[in-house]
């Protein structure tokens, strides 16, 4: 566990800060838990965001939350955000949790025999919502719409064939400050 | 990993049309017929 207590924050002038823990964060601090001034970041390196304690600390601190971060203490911090899988910029939580989303087709997918397998027009209404987010996580998967992105499993008249998106699938959070969803499992 | 999404999907009957062409004959004593008939709808693959 890696705590920073109360009245004691971690402080620097033109330098960057990187706490690492293999186990959880704990802020006693509040909002000024961290004093970088001069220009440096700091990021907290942990586990799993619904196992810290941020205690105050909320969007108006830091300015992004990756998820798919291994720490690394042997990685220099000029080297970390390239090295560990950091997509943005600022103050930042990066977990080694790596949250995985799913969709997967529902409503009416049908299409007239024409002898392929190809798939008719899917729609954003042909998937179901997405599951598999964390930490209150707003997460939008980018789903690849219009004739043929789906195959039937065989090109043959009949109901209950397994039809397939393969590709142009992918996890996005807007504006949001989540990064490093991981969208290659579909379900 | 290609991420991929599935679902179940149904393939329904293309339509396929059959039209008897107009003939005639001196009689024979058959029902037989020359002319074939017209298909709109045929497949072939």
């Amino acid at each position: 566990m890696l705590t920073i207590s109360n009245s004691n924050p971690v402080a620097t002038t033109g330098g960057n800060v990187r706490l690492e823990t293999d186990d959880h964060f704990v802020n006693n601090d509040g909002v000024n838990a961290f004093n970088v001034t001069g220009g440096g970041t700091w990021r907290v390196y942990s586990q799993d965001p619904t196992l810290d304690i941020k205690g105050g600390l909320t969007s108006a601190q830091y300015n992004f939350v990756q998820y798919n971060a291994p720490n690394s203490y042997a990685t220099p911090f000029a080297n970390a955000d390239a090295a560990l899988n950091v997509a943005a910029s600022g103050n930042g939580f990066l977990y080694a949790v790596n949250p995985t989303v799913s969709t997967s087709l529902t409503g009416a997918i049908t299409k007239v025999y024409d002898g392929t397998t190809a798939g008719p027009p899917l729609t954003g209404s042909n998937y179901t919502p997405v599951t598999g987010t964390i930490n209150g996580d707003v997460v939008t998967l980018l789903l690849p719409t219009g004739p043929s992105v789906g195959t039937y499993s065989d090109k043959n008249v009949g109901v209950n064939k397994t039809v397939t998106v393969s590709g142009g699938i992918s996890a996005w959070n807007g504006s949001g400050l989540q990064r490093g969803y991981d969208s290659t499992a579909m379900a | 990993m290609t991420p991929t999404a599935s679902g179940l999907g149904a393939i329904t009957p293309a339509l396929l049309t059959i039209t008897a062409t107009t003939d005639t004959k001196v009689y024979d004593g058959t029902t037989l017929s020359t002319k074939a008939p017209t298909f709109t709808g045929l497949q072939f693959w």
